[in-house]
C-alpha cells in the first residue's frame, strides 16, 4: 500500500487515466449515482454508496446489438461497437464483489458474451473501501468485506483526514501505482460496520439447501401479496443482469437492441399463447430471491446477493431478504 | 396516550367481529428495520394489535386494494387523504367494487422519511406513541420532536389532501389539518412554465436520461389501472424497450397523459421512484390545465364523470 | 473466443412447405454460408430472426446427417412466427445456434427408441427421426406414436406416411383427436393411444415432445407402462431471448433450459421444482 495525500491522489489517477471516459460518483438531487465526468472527485462526507451504481456503465440500460441494413432484398448486419476505454471510480467493496459475478457470469461457457467482456477488458476500477455503512448494508452476511477489493484494480483506503492508502490487484493497477509517489508503508484501516445483519436461519452454505426445501412454503405468498410487480428491486441490484432483446426498426434499417428486463416484471416469462410459469407475484418474488440465494449458488457456487441494501431501502412495499429469510422460517407474519 | 392507536386497532376489530369485512388493510411494523411499516393485512380480530398507525407508514395502500378485492374480498381499509382518493379512483374507474370497500378514514398528520429518522434521531424508534403538535411530531413518552420541515417525505411535503373524504367513517385522531409546506400546489409547475423553452427541455430531459423504467411508479398508481397497459404493449409497439431521450419521451408523456383528469395527486409514484424524478411535478401540470382549460375546481378529487372521461355531442372541438 | 454469440449469421430460404391445410405450421429450408455452417446434434435449436421483427427459438428439424440445409418447422403463434411465415424463397434470413443439449444420440445408441408427439412436437424429434433412419444400423427397433388435432394437423405427411413406414424396424403409429371423411386411422388422444398400443419398456428409451398438457399424460402413461424415470426423455419449452444461458429468462430452478435443455430426462425433472 502506497500513502498519499487526497489531491496528490487524484492528479496521479487524473494523468494515468488520460484519454479514458471517468465515470465518478456524482450526486444529483438527493440522490448519488455513477455519472460521466471529467475527472476523479474528492468524496464528500456523506457519500456511502449511490442508489444507482456502476451496473449500467459495464451492462447498459439498454445498447445496440447489431445494425441491419436491407438493400434489394438483401440484408447487412453489423455488429456493435459498443465500447470506450473507461475507469470507474469510486466503487464500493459490494459493487466490486457484484461486477466480479457479473464477471463470472458473463464469461461462463459454452457462450461467453463478448459484448461486455470486451467493456470490461477496457475499464480500469477503482475501488473504495467504506469507512461508513449506510442504513440498509448487510455485506458481511453475505460474505463480503467492506475493505475487500474484488474485481477492482486500484483499492483505496480513506486514512486520517486528507490521508489515503492505495493498493493494486491487477496488471494495470500495478502499472498506474509504479507512477504514484508515495512512500510504500502498511496502515491500519478500519472498514464500516454495517448497521443490518440478515436474520440468518443457517449458515451461508446450507443457505441454498434450506431454501429449496421451502420453495412450496406458504410464506412466499405473504411476503409477495403486496409486491408491485415493478422492475425496481432488479434494476437497482447490482448483480441483476437480466435482460430482453428486442429490434428497433426505422423502414428498411435499424438495430437489434438489449434492454434491462427484471423477473418481476409481469410479462417475463409469459410465452406465446399466454401460458406463464410464474403468473403471480408470489412465483416472482421466489424467483428473485432464490435466483440469489439458492440458483445461483447451485450453478455457479456463489450467492449472487452482496448485501448491497439497495433493494431494502428502495422496494416501494418494503420486501426484502430479511423479511423473506424470516417469513419462511415459520418465524413472523 | 398515543395518538390513535387504539381507537384504530377497536374500529378495525369492530369491523370484524361484526362481520362487516373480511379483511383490514393497514400497516406493520418492519420486524427487521426499525423505520420501516409495509402493508398489511388482518383477517382476525385478534389480531389488530399487528397494526400500526404512526408518522412512518409511508406506503400508499390504494393500489393493493384493487387486486386484493378482485376475488370478491370485502376490505376495510385504513385510509388517509392519499389512499381514500385512491381508492375512489379505482371505484369510478370500475375497477372496485363500492360496496366491497368500507374506508376508515384517517386523518393524517404527515408521513415521515423513516430512513432519514434513523439515520439522524434513532432513538426516535423507542417511541410508545406519537403526537401531532402541527409543526412537529412529538415522541411519547420520550418527548423527542420531530420537525416535519426536515423529515416530511416528499410526497407529504407536496399534500393538500390530508383530510380523508369520502371515507364510510373516520376516526377522530390527530392530523388531517392543512399542510403549510404546500401552500400553492402549482408552484413548481409556475416555476417551470416560466423557464425558456431550451431550459425546460434541458430539465426534462435530465430526468429523462435518469429515470430507470423500472415501472414502479406505475404500478403503485391507482389511476394506472388499465388490464394492459399501452406501454407494453408490443402490437402496436408504443413504446420501444430501448432506453434514449426519445423513447422516455414517450413513457412519461404517455402516462401522464393517459393519467390526466385521472391523478388523485397521491404522490404515490413520487415516493416510489428510486431517482427522484419529479413525477409530481408533470402531473400537476396536467392538473393545472385541467383547472384552466375545463375549469375543474378540484382536478384530483375522482368524479363520476370528468372532462376527459366523457364524449359530448356538443363538444366544441377547438382543437381541431 | 466465439465472436458476438448474439449476432446471427444470415442464410437464404431455399423453400417454404406449408404442413398443414390451415397453413398454420410451415417448414423452412436454409442455406447458410459455407463460413456460417455449424454441426448440431438432433433436438437442438437455433434463433431464426426476421431483421426488423425479431427473434425466435425454433428446433432445427432436420438431421444433422443431412447438413448442407436446415429445415425448421414454424407454428405461427405471435410476431416472430407470424413474420417467418412470410419469407418466401430467396429471402434471407438470421440464424444463430446451435442451441441446446439435443437428445444423447450416443447414449442411445444399440437402444429401442420410442418417439411420442404431438403437432408441432414432431420437429425436433424429426431431427432424430432421420438421423436414426440415416443410420439404422446403429440402433435398436424404433416406433413412432404421433397424433394431432385432426388429419390436417399432422405435420410431415411424405414422411409419416411414405418414408418412415417402409424403413427396416421402424413402426408409425399416427392418431388424430377428430378424424375426417377420409380417415380411417385410430381417433383419440395421444396418452391413451399409447397406454392401447402398451409398447414394451425392455432397452427401450422413450422420447417425448408435444404440447405441455399433452407432455404430463404421456409422461404418466409411460409410467402406467412400466417405463423407469431414466428411461423417459422429455422436451421443455420455456420463453427464451438470449438462447445462450445470459438473459436468465428460461430458468427452472437452476437449470437454464436454452444450456441445460431442452432435453431432460424425467428423473432430472422430478429433482427440479415445478415451475414450467
Ligand atoms: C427449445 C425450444 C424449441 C422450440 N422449437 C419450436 C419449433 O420447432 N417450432 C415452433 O413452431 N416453435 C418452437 N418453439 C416455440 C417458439 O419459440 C415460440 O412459439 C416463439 O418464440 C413465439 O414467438 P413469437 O414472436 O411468434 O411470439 P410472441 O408472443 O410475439 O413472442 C415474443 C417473444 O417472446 C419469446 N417467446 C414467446 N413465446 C415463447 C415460447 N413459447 N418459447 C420460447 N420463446 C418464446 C420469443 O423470444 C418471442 O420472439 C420452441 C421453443 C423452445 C423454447
Ligand atoms: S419486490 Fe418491491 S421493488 Fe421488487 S418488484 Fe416487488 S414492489 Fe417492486
Ligand atoms: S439482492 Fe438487494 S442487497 Fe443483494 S445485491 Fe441485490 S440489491 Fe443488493
Ligand atoms: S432472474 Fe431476477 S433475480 Fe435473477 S438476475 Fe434476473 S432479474 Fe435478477
Ligand atoms: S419510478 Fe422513477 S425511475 Fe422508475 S420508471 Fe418511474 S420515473 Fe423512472
Ligand atoms: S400519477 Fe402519481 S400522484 Fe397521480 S394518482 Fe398516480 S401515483 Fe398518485
Ligand atoms: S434464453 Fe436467455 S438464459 Fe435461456
Amino acid at each position: 500500500m502506497k500513502l498519499v495525500r487526497g489531491s496528490d491522489m487524484l492528479r496521479w489517477l487524473r494523468r494515468c487515466g488520460e484519454g479514458r471516459r471517468w465515470v465518478v460518483p456524482a450526486k444529483e438531487d438527493r440522490h448519488w449515482l455513477f455519472a460521466e465526468r471529467d475527472g476523479p472527485v474528492v468524496f464528500p462526507p456523506d457519500y456511502r454508496n449511490a442508489t444507482v451504481g456502476p451496473k449500467g456503465w459495464l451492462l447498459p440500460r439498454s445498447e445496440p446489438i447489431l445494425y441491419y441494413r436491407w438493400t434489394g432484398g438483401r440484408v447487412s448486419v453489423t455488429p456493435a461497437q459498443g465500447w470506450r476505454p473507461q475507469v470507474i471510480y469510486g466503487v464500493r467493496p459490494c459493487d466490486l464483489k457484484a461486477i466480479a459475478l457479473l464477471d463470472s457470469i458473463m464469461a461462463s461457457e459454452p457462450w461467453p458474451e463478448t459484448q461486455y467482456l470486451t467493456r470490461r477488458a477496457h475499464t480500469v476500477l477503482v475501488g473504495m473501501a467504506c469507512t461508513a455503512a449506510s442504513s440498509c448494508c448487510f455485506c458481511t452476511s453475505m460474505g463480503v468485506h467492506p475493505a475487500e477489493s474484488y474485481a477492482a484494480d486500484l483499492m483505496i483506503y480513506p486514512l486520517q483526514g486528507e490521508e489515503y492508502g492505495v493498493a493494486a490487484f491487477s496488471e494495470v493497477g500495478r502499472e498506474w501505482l509504479a507512477q504514484l509517489e508515495g512512500e510504500e508503508a502498511d496502515a491500519a484501516f478500519s472498514p464500516a460496520v454495517p448497521a443490518l445483519s440478515l436474520p440468518m436461519p443457517t449458515s451461508l452454505e446450507d443457505l441454498p439447501g434450506w431454501l429449496e426445501r421451502r420453495f412450496d412454503d406458504p410464506g412466499w405468498q405473504r411476503l409477495a401479496w403486496r409486491c408491485l410487480s415493478c422492475g425496481l428491486c432488479a434494476y437497482l441490484c447490482p448483480t441483476c443482469y437480466c435482460y430482453g432483446i428486442s429490434d428497433v426498426d426505422r423502414g428498411g434499417a435499424g438495430r437489434r437492441v438489449r434492454w434491462w428486463d427484471a423477473c418481476t416484471l409481469p410479462d417475463f416469462s409469459r410465452m406465446a399463447g399466454g401460458h406463464d410459469p410464474r403468473p403471480t407475484t408470489t412465483e416472482r418474488v421466489r424467483q428473485r430471491i432464490m435466483h440469489k440465494l439458492a440458483y445461483h449458488p447451485a450453478r455457479q457456487g456463489e450467492i449472487l446477493c452482496t448485501g448491497c441494501g439497495r433493494c431494502i431501502e428502495y422496494c416501494p412495499m418494503g420486501i426484502h431478504l430479511p423479511a423473506a429469510l424470516r417469513l419462511l422460517g415459520g418465524d413472523g407474519r | 396516550m398515543s395518538w390513535a392507536l387504539p381507537a384504530v386497532d377497536a374500529l378495525a376489530a369492530r369491523l370484524l367481529e361484526d362481520r362487516l369485512v373480511d379483511a383490514v388493510l393497514g400497516w406493520a411494523r418492519d420486524p427487521d428495520l426499525p423505520w420501516q411499516r409495509y402493508p398489511h393485512r388482518v383477517d382476525e380480530p385478534s389480531r389488530v394489535g399487528e397494526l400500526v398507525w404512526d408518522p412512518f407508514c409511508a406506503p400508499g395502500l390504494a393500489k393493493l386494494v384493487f387486486r386484493m378485492t378482485e376475488g370478491g374480498l370485502k376490505l376495510g381499509v385504513l385510509a388517509r387523504g392519499c389512499d381514500a382518493l385512491g381508492v375512489w379512483r379505482l371505484i369510478h374507474d370500475r375497477r372496485i367494487a363500492r360496496e366491497n370497500v368500507y374506508l376508515l378514514g384517517l386523518p393524517c398528520p404527515g408521513m415521515a422519511d423513516g430512513v432519514r429518522v434513523w439515520e439522524e434521531c434513532p432513538e426516535a424508534f423507542d417511541a410508545a406513541g406519537w403526537e401531532d403538535h402541527g409543526s412537529h411530531w412529538v415522541a411519547v413518552p420520550t418527548g423527542i420532536r420531530l420537525p416535519k420541515e426536515r423529515f416530511l417525505l416528499d410526497k407529504c411535503l407536496q399534500c393538500q389532501v390530508r383530510w380523508p373524504r369520502q371515507c364510510d367513517e373516520v376516526l377522530a385522531v390527530q392530523g388531517g389539518s392543512w399542510n403549510p409546506f404546500c401552500e400553492d400546489r402549482y408552484r413548481q409547475v409556475r416555476q417551470l412554465e416560466e423557464l425558456p423553452l431550451p431550459q425546460r427541455f434541458d430539465f426534462w430531459r435530465g430526468w429523462f436520461e435518469r429515470c430507470l423504467r423500472c415501472f414502479a411508479c406505475r404500478q403503485v398508481c391507482p389511476a394506472c389501472n388499465c388490464e394492459s397497459c399501452s406501454l407494453d404493449q408490443f402490437e402496436p409497439n408504443w413504446l420501444e424497450r430501448e432506453v434514449g431521450v426519445a423513447t422516455q419521451f414517450i413513457f412519461h408523456f404517455t402516462r401522464a397523459l393517459h393519467v390526466a383528469g385521472r391523478c388523485v395527486d397521491c404522490g404515490e409514484c413520487q415516493r416510489a421512484c428510486p431517482v427522484g424524478f419529479p413525477l409530481g411535478a408533470l402531473n400537476r401540470k396536467m392538473m393545472k390545465d385541467m383547472e384552466d382549460l375545463f375549469g375543474v375546481r378540484e382536478p384530483f378529487v375522482p368524479q363520476e364523470s370528468e372532462p376527459l372521461g366523457e364524449f359530448a355531442l356538443d363538444d366544441p372541438d377547438e382543437f381541431r | 473466443m466465439n465472436p458476438a454469440p448474439l449476432v446471427p449469421a444470415v442464410g437464404e430460404v431455399v423453400e417454404v412447405r406449408p404442413e398443414t391445410a390451415s397453413g398454420d405450421i410451415k417448414t423452412l429450408r436454409v442455406r447458410l454460408p459455407e463460413e456460417d455452417r455449424f454441426s448440431f446434434r438432433p433436438g437442438q435449436c437455433a434463433m431464426l430472426s426476421v431483421f426488423g421483427v425479431g427473434e425466435c427459438m425454433i428446433s432445427i428439424s432436420s438431421p444433422p446427417t443431412r447438413p448442407e440445409e436446415l429445415e425448421f418447422s414454424v407454428k405461427r403463434v405471435g410476431r416472430v412466427t407470424a413474420a417467418l411465415h412470410e419469407l418466401e424463397p430467396g429471402e434471407c434470413i438470421g440464424i444463430r445456434g446451435p442451441y441446446g443439449n439435443g437428445f444423447p444420440v450416443e447414449e442411445l445408441r444399440g437402444k429401442g427408441l420410442l418417439v411420442v408427439a404431438g403437432g408441432i412436437g414432431l420437429a425436433p424429434l424429426r431431427s432424430l427421426v432421420n438421423y436414426v433412419v440415416d443410420r439404422r444400423e446403429e440402433y435398436g427397433p424404433m416406433r413412432i406414436v404421433y397424433g394431432a388435432r385432426t388429419p390436417q394437423d399432422l405435420c410431415f405427411k411424405e414422411e409419416i406416411f411414405r418414408s418412415w413406414p417402409g424403413v427396416p424396424q421402424v413402426e408409425v403409429h399416427l392418431t388424430v383427436d377428430q378424424g375426417d371423411e377420409e380417415w380411417t386411422g385410430p381417433v383419440g388422444l395421444v396418452p391413451s393411444f399409447l397406454e392401447e398400443l402398451a409398447p414394451s419398456p425392455e432397452g427401450v428409451v422413450a422420447l417425448t415432445c408435444g404440447p405441455p398438457i399433452m407432455i404430463k399424460f404421456v409422461l404418466e402413461a409411460l409410467q402406467n407402462l412400466g417405463f423407469d424415470d431414466h428411461q423417459v426423455l422429455t422436451t421443455l419449452e420455456l420463453k427464451m431471448q438470449c438462447g445462450i444461458g445470459k438473459c436468465g429468462r428460461c430458468n427452472i430452478g437452476s437449470r437454464y433450459v436454452c444450456v441445460d435443455g431442452p432435453v431432460f430426462s424425467l428423473k432430472e425433472l422430478r429433482q427440479m421444482p415445478a415451475e414450467y
